[in-house]
């Protein structure tokens, strides 16, 4: 018999994998439907740059519950935390130099 | 390195094990991931510049999104996310029928979500928020130009998003019919976990239209 079918397929395409447990998922679940409850609160309780703040802080923990649990992160590789970090290095790249000249254009106007 | 089987089902030839074929699959979604948020990062960055010069405009013109839509919309996608993830759970477990029947909601939700979409671009069109094709915009007394912007990108990014949540949906149904015909053990049994990484994605990529969006308004 070949090593590959020595072990049961499962283990073949997933080795030592202990990956999220329905209790896990459901869990999650949950957790992002209170933060988006959070979010109709904050919606209507807050307003200018909290709200501001607000609706991003929780749109920011949303993601980092679906990309951790339902999308593996926490049980993969470094290799693929570098993989999906790439994408986010270049988001801050991007924005952080786009946004230092938008942010930063009326600032001229201020000087005498 | 171990030795290659002879045959070995769902173990494509240029694979030692399956284990090797599963991480290259994942790496190679995750890069393609990643392209799909510099694709959608450009446009929330074009919103951002437009909504730092026009911040009053823009915070007028989007109280007249529909809030509870969008919100409907964002619960249909995150449980669709949590059907996903159960269908994936169950893949992995090689409980491919239980896995098929995860799947049926899955697809549910994200047409109930396409639906819903409709409508609600029904109603923005009924009250001349389309600023597109010379048809009558009504900016409802904010200033026209930053209206229509916002409008503009309201219409393309949500239209991009719907786009690929229909190419979801469609690859989640191909997915039952392989799944129905007992294809996928021995195919590939990473595609169901391929394509629950995809409809993730898309989820999040909802979860920032979101805010920008519906929470914005004054």
């Amino acid at each position: 018999m070949s090593p590959a079918s020595d072990q049961p397929r499962h283990a073949q395409i997933h080795p030592g994998a202990e990956e999220g447990s329905l209790r896990e998922i459901v869990a999650v679940w949950l957790g992002l439907i209170f933060l988006l409850c959070a979010t109709v609160i904050a919606h209507f309780l807050t307003h200018g740059m909290l709200a501001l703040l607000a609706a991003f802080g929780i749109a920011i923990a949303k993601m980092g519950l679906v990309m951790f649990y339902y999308m593996h992160l926490k049980y993969r590789p470094h290799i693929v935390w570098i993989f999906s970090a790439a994408a986010f290095l270049w988001l801050i790249i991007f924005f952080g130099l786009s946004l230092s000249d938008y942010v930063t254009r009326h600032w001229i106007l201020l000087v005498p | 390195m171990t030795e290659r089987p002879a045959y070995s089902p769902g173990l494509a030839h240029h694979f030692e094990t399956h284990a090797q074929q599963h991480r290259a699959a994942t790496l190679g979604i995750w890069l393609f991931l990643g392209s799909e948020i510099m694709l959608f990062g450009g446009m929330f960055m074009g919103y951002t510049i437009y909504r730092i010069l026009y911040a009053t405009a823009f915070e007028q013109i989007a109280a007249h999104t529909h809030f509870w839509f969008g919100t409907i919309n964002t619960a249909l996608l995150l449980t669709s996310s949590l059907t996903m993830a159960m269908a994936v759970h169950h893949a992995r477990a090689q409980n491919y029928q239980k896995s098929g029947r995860w799947l049926v909601p899955t697809a549910v939700l994200g047409v109930a979500f396409l639906a819903l979409k409709v409508v609600e671009w029904y109603l923005e069109y009924r009250e001349n928020l389309v600023p597109i094709l010379g048809w009558n915009f009504d900016a409802h007394g904010v200033a026209q130009g930053p209206a229509r912007l916002f409008m503009g990108f309201y219409f393309v990014m949500t239209g991009l998003h719907a786009i690929h949540l229909s190419i979801g949906v469609c690859l989640v149904v191909g997915l039952m019919v392989l799944l129905r015909r007992d294809k996928i053990a021995r195919e590939n049994p990473s595609k169901v976990e391929i394509i629950g990484l995809y409809w993730h994605l898309v989820d999040i990529i909802w979860i920032f239209a979101y805010p920008i969006f519906y929470l914005v308004s004054a």
